[in-house]
């Protein structure tokens, strides 16, 4: 049975941060828009559990990176849409360069071939 | 971003509306993908999962004050406790009995070992022994010319007070309206009372002009004696009361909360009805007369390693001054009155703390077993909390909160138990105990209650904090519920129910040694008869019967009076009944080396009257018994133990042989003289049961005419009306001689069997909750068990398992943890039970059968524990347990 689910990507709380602060980059936009947004970029690999999606959103505006508004969407709804700030922005750069120092080291670690092959 | 409470109202509403568009958008794109609209809108709100749990969560991301925090943790908790009542009663009750043990122990502890004495600057006083070399024959006792070189020699002190009994014991006659009654009498230093600090309730207390040698007749009465005879009287300063022929002035009453509290050893000093300036000329005693419980205050600041110092130093000048100490080597000594007080029951009431202490750790083991198993139920709603941003803090805080409720329930119920415990103890009136009435709930108790609520809630706190290990969210979260996560917690649950079993086991071996000691103390001989004994005592005072030939001659005529009353079948009489306190000592010497070593050596000395041997159950082993004839008027003879018979006298027969004692000739001073050894009786056990034997020497009454006798007497027939005729018999002779204490025997047995059966109740009774709780606890884990391994058990089943074979899987693992207690709880009781030595008496701390037998009782118990699941497991029907899956 375990295996069934060994496939599928735990979403760590830092990275689920950082793929939101990602994803609003390109624009304000409304909770299910980030969802829909990170599913379809990572070729519907990351599933955003939608349970822990609004209370990210939450902590990420009271931490001050991102601003909330009420807007309406384009099916007349009223929804409330997030928008990057100056503090995201910079917050965005930090962990995108931890995030890549992070994932080449583990990368190094899990393909150590190239050194075999120069050897 | 701080919100005030109503804006928090908004926000809800607008997470709420937040939701419901995510809701909307999922549905909406659902259906454009071409599922039905009821379909969608079903899909997009299972996609989200549990909505509530997601709002709380994302609740506590908005910043919170600590004080909200709190309350939605209370709140919160309220909500768990009240969802499931079964499980919030049993954590309840099981953590009331835990914590209510040890409040009610703590406040017994509180009251008679902790609480400072109820005199004035009760840090200051001391209570001095005499000791010897040999260690064994310490006194209490002071000779009066010792008790005035103190006061004289020694500058570190703020004064020294003497207590002693009247010359005819503690008990004086009071003529009340021509009715002779006998009254509890102690004389005292005039200096006594304003040493402890105590104040009177009327009147005055004793002044230097009291003390004066044939000063004044005056008297202090305690609170109970002025209730009871004058009714409470405020005018009662200056009235008389007639005691022992003479008029006695009272100058004063002693207030409700005075006690006098000395240690079990004191001589001869117990709590009074009257009390009397001794008014003693020091210089007339000898140096070997100690009678004087003797206190002292020190100075301020004066420690009592430097009070100590300066009574070494006067002992020392008194061993170089007197030919007695230079023999006897005694050494003054020193301690804490309040230590000396409360010694005799330090050790039970630190067992009994140590003992409610492992049962609140049991019962803690249980909930928290408890807790586990219902975790498996919560795991997964705590691993979305944690999975949503949940902190471990928060997490910790949350269930920090929660046992904090729990427990404290506990405690108010605790409380409360303990209450009625307390109520139950004192009422045992266990006579051993000194100082129960300062047992109270006070505000030390509760804040002990408190302590012992918060240091619960921590324990508690700490399993479900342990409890959702990093790395297995998404097991948890994936399997829906029904996770094996709960699997990998079992170990944990078996290591709290070993801790149980091992703990409860030491209790028991503890409760088995006490019932062991105790049957001990009751098959033993003790050398006398221990039933069917009647016994009654009287005091011959000085003013009626000045000299020793008139108490002879009294003695003499009532004991043949006696002896014909209806029903006796055979009395006699001596100073102390066995087990009713310490005898007058005695030196002795048989020859010349051991006369060299006469002033240091002592045994238990006894006028006794004929027949007392036979009434008491003594069995004479050679010789003859006193006789009529064993009086003033003839040669001076002895009858001594086995002890003494072979310590003398080894190999030989010790009739005809002499014995140097101290005699009291006509004159009325004592003398050593040879007498004759007529008669060799059983050793007993006189004055505590569970002590070695002493040396025993019987002089005849109507040779050495003791002014007080406790008679013995074997009846036929009806106890009362005998008493009653002997009564009779004695206001024939004087009509003003009353007769006290009329009980039988079995009374001073029992007292003297108190202090084990003290331990042996509180012990046992906490040793049984200890039982029952980890029987429970262990039950829990192997039903818990059996319902986790359903699905295995079934298919074994399925595979052609007989039920035999799951019967002995299901036992066989329970049995395992119980073996695996029973082993470290073994160790434990052989390196605790020592500690309890003391208390125990004919057992050996590691006597081998109650560890063999406690073992067998709790394997047994925890079999029965293990069956029930397992044969719930044997009838499982596999396709059942299958279809669970």
């Amino acid at each position: 049975m375990k295996q069934h689910y060994r496939n599928r990507i735990e979403l760590l709380q830092g990275t689920l941060d950082l793929l939101i602060l990602q994803t609003l980059r390109w624009g304000a936009q409304h909770g299910y828009g980030i969802a829909l947004a990170i599913r379809a970029n990572s070729g519907d690999v990351l599933q955003v559990d939608t349970g822990s999606l609004y209370p990210a959103l939450h902590r990420l505006e009271r931490q001050g990176l991102i601003a909330a508004e009420w807007t309406i969407s384009e099916n007349k709804q009223r929804v409330r849409t997030y928008r990057l700030n100056a503090a995201g922005k910079k917050k965005l750069a930090a962990e995108r360069s931890r995030w890549t120092q992070i994932s080449d080291a583990i990368a190094g670690i899990l393909d150590p071939g190239g050194e075999e092959s120069e050897a | 971003m701080n919100f005030p409470p109503d804006g928090r109202e908004k926000r809800k509403q607008e997470l709420d509306e937040e939701i419901n568009s995510h809701l909307n958008m999922a549905a909406r794109d659902r259906e454009e993908r071409g599922e039905s609209a009821a379909q969608a809108a079903e899909s997009a709100r299972r996609e989200l999962g549990n909505a509530s749990l997601v709002r709380e969560v994302t609740h506590d991301q908005w910043a919170w004050s600590w004080l909200e925090q709190l309350a939605q943790d209370v709140k919160y908790g309220c909500r768990v406790m009240r969802r499931s009542p079964g499980f919030t009663l049993v954590v309840v009750m099981t953590l009331a009995l835990g914590i209510g043990a040890n409040v009610a122990i703590f406040s017994v502890v509180r009251g008679v070992l902790l609480r400072p004495l109820p005199y004035g600057h009760p840090d200051g006083l001391v209570f001095l022994w005499d000791r010897y070399p040999n260690g064994t024959s310490d006194l209490a006792a002071f000779s009066p010319p010792d008790f005035k070189d103190l006061r004289l020699r020694t500058t570190l002190f703020e004064g020294f007070a003497a207590a002693s009994g009247s010359t005819s014991g503690t008990t004086a006659t009071l003529l009340e309206n021509g009715q002779p009654q006998k009254v509890d009498l102690v004389r005292t230093t005039a200096n006594f009372f304003s040493l402890l600090g105590v104040e009177p309730l009327l009147g005055r207390t004793f002044t230097a002009e009291d003390d004066a040698i044939n000063g004044p007749h005056v008297t202090l009465l305690s609170y109970g004696f002025w209730q009871s005879k004058f009714g409470g009287d405020p005018n009662v300063v200056g009235r008389t009361l007639r005691i022992n022929d003479q008029d006695y002035v009272a100058v004063g009453v002693l207030p409700r909360t005075f006690q006098l509290l000395l240690p079990a050893e004191a001589f001869q000093v117990r709590s009074a009805d009257i009390w009397m300036p001794s008014q003693m000329n020091y210089d007339a005693f000898s140096r070997d007369q100690q009678f004087l419980s003797v206190i002292a205050r020190l100075k301020p600041g004066v420690t009592a390693m430097q009070g100590q110092s300066e009574l070494d130093g006067i002992s020392l000048q008194m061993q170089h001054e007197y030919t007695l100490h230079q023999v006897d080597q005694a050494r003054i000594t020193l301690s804490s009155l309040q230590k000396e007080v409360v010694k005799g029951v330090r050790t039970a009431l630190l067992t009994l703390s140590v003992v409610v202490a492992f049962v609140l750790l049991i019962a803690c083991g249980n909930v928290a077993n408890l807790m586990l198993s219902r975790a498996t139920v919560r795991e997964k709603e705590i691993a979305v909390r944690t999975s949503l941003g949940a902190t471990k803090l928060q997490i910790f805080r949350g269930a920090m909160v929660e046992s904090t409720l729990l427990s404290l329930c506990g405690g108010v119920l605790g409380i409360l138990l303990a209450y009625l415990g307390i109520r139950f103890l004192v009422q045992l009136r266990p006579a051993n105990v000194p100082r129960l009435d300062d047992i109270r709930m006070d505000g030390w108790v509760l804040s002990f209650c408190a302590a012992a609520c918060i240091l619960t809630a921590v324990l508690l706190s700490l399993v479900p904090a342990l409890q959702v290990p990093d790395g297995r969210l998404v097991e948890v979260l994936k399997e829906g519920g029904r996770s094996p996560v709960g699997a990998g917690r079992p170990k944990l649950r078996r290591l709290l129910v070993i801790g149980e079993i091992a703990l409860s086991l030491i209790l028991l071996i503890g409760a088995g040694l006490f019932v062991r000691g105790f049957e001990a103390l009751q098959q033993m001989n003790p050398g006398f008869r221990t039933d069917g004994v009647q016994t009654f005592q009287l005091a011959v005072p000085n003013s009626r019967y000045p000299k020793p030939a008139d108490v002879s001659n009294f003695y003499l005529r009532l004991n043949q009076k006696l002896a014909l009353v209806q029903g006796v079948e055979a009395i006699g009489s001596i100073t102390q009944l066995p087990l009713t306190g310490t005898s007058p000592q005695m030196n002795y010497a048989w020859d010349a080396r051991s006369e060299q070593a006469f002033a240091a050596s002592d045994a238990d000395w006894h006028p006794t009257s004929p027949d007392f041997f036979s009434a008491m159950g003594i069995r004479l082993n050679a010789g003859r018994d006193f006789a009529n004839t064993d009086d003033l008027a003839h040669p001076r003879v002895v009858i001594v133990d086995s002890w003494i018979a072979k310590e003398a006298w080894p190999g030989q027969d010790p009739i005809g042989k002499r014995l140097k004692i101290l005699t009291i000739g006509n004159s009325g001073t004592f003398e050593p003289a040879y007498s004759e050894v007529i008669g060799v009786v059983d050793s007993v056990h006189s004055d505590d049961i569970t002590k070695a034997i002493r040396g025993q020497i019987y002089v005849s009454v109507y040779q050495e005419p003791f002014r007080r006798a406790s008679y013995a007497m074997r009846i036929q027939g009806d106890p009362t009306s005998v008493q009653k005729a002997v009564a009779a018999e004695v206001a024939i002779l004087d009509r003003e001689m009353p007769v006290f204490n009329q009980r039988p025997f079995q009374d001073y047995v029992a007292e003297a069997m108190a202090p084990s059966k003290f331990s042996l109740v509180l012990v046992g009774i906490f040793s049984l909750i200890a039982l029952v709780l980890a029987s429970i606890g262990l039950y829990g884990v192997v039903a818990y068990s059996v319902s986790q391994r359903r699905q295995e058990i079934g298919v074994r089943m399925a595979l052609g398992a007989l039920p035999g074979a799951i019967f002995s899987l299901v036992v066989g693992q329970g049995m395992a943890v119980v073996g695996i207690g029973i082993a470290i709880g073994l160790a434990g009781a052989w390196a605790l039970t020592r500690f309890i030595n003391s208390m125990l008496y004919g057992v050996s701390t590691t006597d081998p059968l109650t560890f063999v037998a406690i073992s067998a009782l709790l394997s047994v118990v925890a079999f029965v524990a293990c069956v029930i699941p397992a044969l719930r497991a044997m009838r499982l029907d596999p396709m059942v347990a299958l279809r669970y899956e």
